[in-house]
């Protein structure tokens, strides 16, 4: 397996530094073959290895770097290739004779796969950061004013956070002696962890928590995700926001702490309805969707920390899910202000008259994000509700709900209308919108079949899902055409104010402390 | 042991409580690379308690990995570094400040 697992890595990276030093237009193209490359080694991967473990070099298990290929890698690495291939295809006319975004591009695809392939603390440390060097730098590709201080805005908040990683690494490094998570957790086989270890587990967690832009840190990501060109918006949104959460189930599995998990399940709930309130009043569309991407993940960590069954894996499910929706989404928002030459929602009208096709795509998106009976949202969120019981949840899931179909709408009211747009689109944006629209399309009766199999929570209609679901549809109805037009009236200004670098990492400092003196006390 | 460790949490409060209170990016990003240090120091000054001399001499040796491990971490350090100065350059270019308040001003 170590073969095909470096092959995997270092493909990327040594093409990206091909395409860097043969700056020639015909040498992009290689990218395509490369793409197909790696399609096959990951069907290999998958079909042949799966559960397997490799340490290179072939030193003995807590020296040598481990690889394990387990089954929460599997999904992140499919993703990894799919927002990748975006990433270089969306905008193929205007980047092909572009070595340096496709050096970056491809790099950061070795990356991803080491990320979630590595499985020391240490190593996944240093891929994270190098991560976060390559991906600040493309947030500022356009290099005009805004997007160079979003750029500098998320590798300092994203540095400050992996330090916090580092000291946690180092504590950990001296309680155990070892880094491997395999190892840790045996050490603690079950027992409880010492203070000493859940206090080095806490730092582990606030910088993962800030990597995954969960409440109250969680400035950095409408900044961040509103500045970058479309393409990245849409890798970032669905893929590296979840790099966080994947750091947090790594953590939590390695020292299981129940203060951690109710600590996390309650901050998602928080950072759930902050994040979709906070959407619903947005002016810009990108924003818009980065704080919907917010509070979608404060939804999928609900289900993976609540501790039971059918919601984990619909937490689980839920994370593939909103990847590939929130990209569409994302991809549809670039190629409408692209067209437009405005991202403020109101001044977009007759999106129908201009296109059809692009209509096509934000109305499968939206019926996606907002749980609609047959599509990806429904089929996750559905599961995650089956493993509520506590009431306070279950319903704090309903709001949240019931504030993405509010927010959704003002995006439907770009449909009607006479035509205004001022530009084109180009073929490659089309060709790449549409196939990640198919991905989720097709991946609804697979996913029908395979949670049938898994799980006997699941049906494919439930009668009481699709109830509630009408009357969530009316409540938001009503409520976006009495309440809606006062509250943002007074409160748009205070809820669209971004959030000050300083307030941030005081805000930080102060988790910190909340889950120190927690772990401590209870 | 006991005094290196509580210099070495002065060390780290001193870099974090300056990035709450500085309102100068240049100032964030040195602080940010105070409390880097801070760690680095600490991972080196714990790991030397388990003997004295290097690993290539015979006796008590101290455990390389953490040496190996901080030089790494040193290289990281040093490229965020050298990104955020390269882009507050550019800030300074596009806004003629360096202020945090100052440059997200007109931000919606």
């Amino acid at each position: 397996m170590s073969i095909w697992v470096l092959t995997l890595i270092f493909t990327p990276m040594i093409l990206a530094t091909l395409l860097y030093l043969i700056d020639h237009e015909w040498f992009s193209y290689s990218t395509f073959l490369q793409q197909g490359i790696l399609l096959m080694l990951l069907w290999i991967l998958t079909a042949n290895h799966m559960g397997d473990a490799t340490i290179i070099g072939g030193w003995k298990q807590g020296i040598g770097i481990r690889m394990t290929l387990d089954a929460l890698a599997v999904p992140f690495l499919w993703m990894s290739w799919i927002s990748c291939t975006y990433a270089q295809f969306y905008n193929w006319e205007g980047r092909k004779g572009d070595h340096k975004y496709l050096f970056l591009v491809n790099f950061l695809q070795g990356v991803l796969y080491a990320i979630f392939l590595v499985s020391d603390l240490f190593s996944i440390f240093i891929v994270i950061e190098i991560a976060a060097i390559i991906v600040s730098i493309l947030i500022t590709y356009t290099r005009d004013g805004a997007s160079v201080r979003a750029g500098l805005y998320y590798l300092l908040i994203n540095s400050i956070a992996m330090v916090f990683v580092l000291l946690g690494v180092v504590w950990i490094y001296i309680q155990a002696g070892t880094l491997d998570i395999e190892l840790i957790n045996q050490m603690i086989n079950g027992h409880a962890a010492s203070d000493l270890v859940i206090l080095a587990v806490g730092c582990l967690a606030i910088g993962f928590m800030v990597k995954a832009a969960i409440f109250p840190v969680n400035g950095w990501l409408p900044i961040a995700h509103g500045a970058a060109p479309s393409e990245i918006s849409a890798l970032l949104s669905g893929l590296l926001v979840k790099m966080g959460v994947y750091g947090l189930i790594r953590i939590v599995a390695m020292v299981p702490s129940y203060m951690l998990e109710d600590f996390l399940l309650y901050v998602a709930l928080l950072t759930a309805i902050t994040g979709v309130v906070r959407a619903m009043f947005q002016k810009d569309i990108k924003r818009m969707l980065a704080y919907h991407t917010v509070s979608q993940v404060g939804l999928l960590m609900l289900g993976i920390f609540s501790g039971s069954s059918p919601a984990l894996l619909g937490g689980i499910v839920h994370m593939s899910n909103h990847f590939l929706f929130k990209s569409l989404l994302f991809l549809t928002a670039g190629m409408i202000s692209e067209r437009y030459g405005t991202r403020t929602i109101s001044k977009i009208k007759g999106l129908w008259q201009c296109d059809k096709w692009l209509s096509v795509f934000l109305v499968i998106g939206v019926l996606h994000i907002t749980g609609t009976p047959f599509f990806l949202g429904s089929i996750s969120k559905d599961l995650i509700k089956k493993g509520m019981d506590t009431g306070l949840l279950y319903w704090g899931l309903q709001l949240v709900n019931l504030g993405t179909m509010v927010s959704f709408m003002k995006l439907l009211a770009m449909l009607p209308g006479p035509d205004g747009s001022i530009r084109n689109a180009l073929t490659s944006q089309y060709v790449t919108t549409g196939f990640v629209a198919l991905v989720s399309v097709a991946l609804i009766p697979v996913e029908w079949q395979w949670l049938g199999q898994q799980t006997k929570y699941f049906s494919i209609l439930s009668v009481d899902g699709s109830i509630l679901f009408a009357s969530e549809l009316i409540a938001a109805v009503v409520f976006r055409r009495f309440a809606y037009p006062q509250i943002s009236l007074r409160f748009q200004h205070a809820l669209i104010k971004t959030a000050s670098f300083r307030d941030e990492t005081l805000k930080m400092a102060l988790v910190l402390v909340v889950v120190w003196v927690a772990s401590i006390w209870l | 042991m006991i005094i290196e460790f509580m210099l070495i949490f002065a060390v780290f409060l001193v870099g974090l409580i300056g990035l709450i209170i500085s309102k100068n990016i240049f100032r964030t990003i040195v602080c940010l690379n105070i409390m880097q240090t801070a760690i680095i120091v600490l991972f080196i000054v714990a790991a030397s308690a388990t003997g004295e001399v290097a690993p290539i001499v015979e006796g008590l040796v101290v455990d390389p990995l953490p040496q190996a491990l901080m030089i790494t971490a040193v290289v990281i350090g040093a490229s965020i570094t050298a990104m955020a100065l390269m882009f507050s350059v550019k800030i300074f270019h596009y806004y003629g400040t360096l202020d945090w308040e100052l440059i997200f001003k007109d931000d919606a």
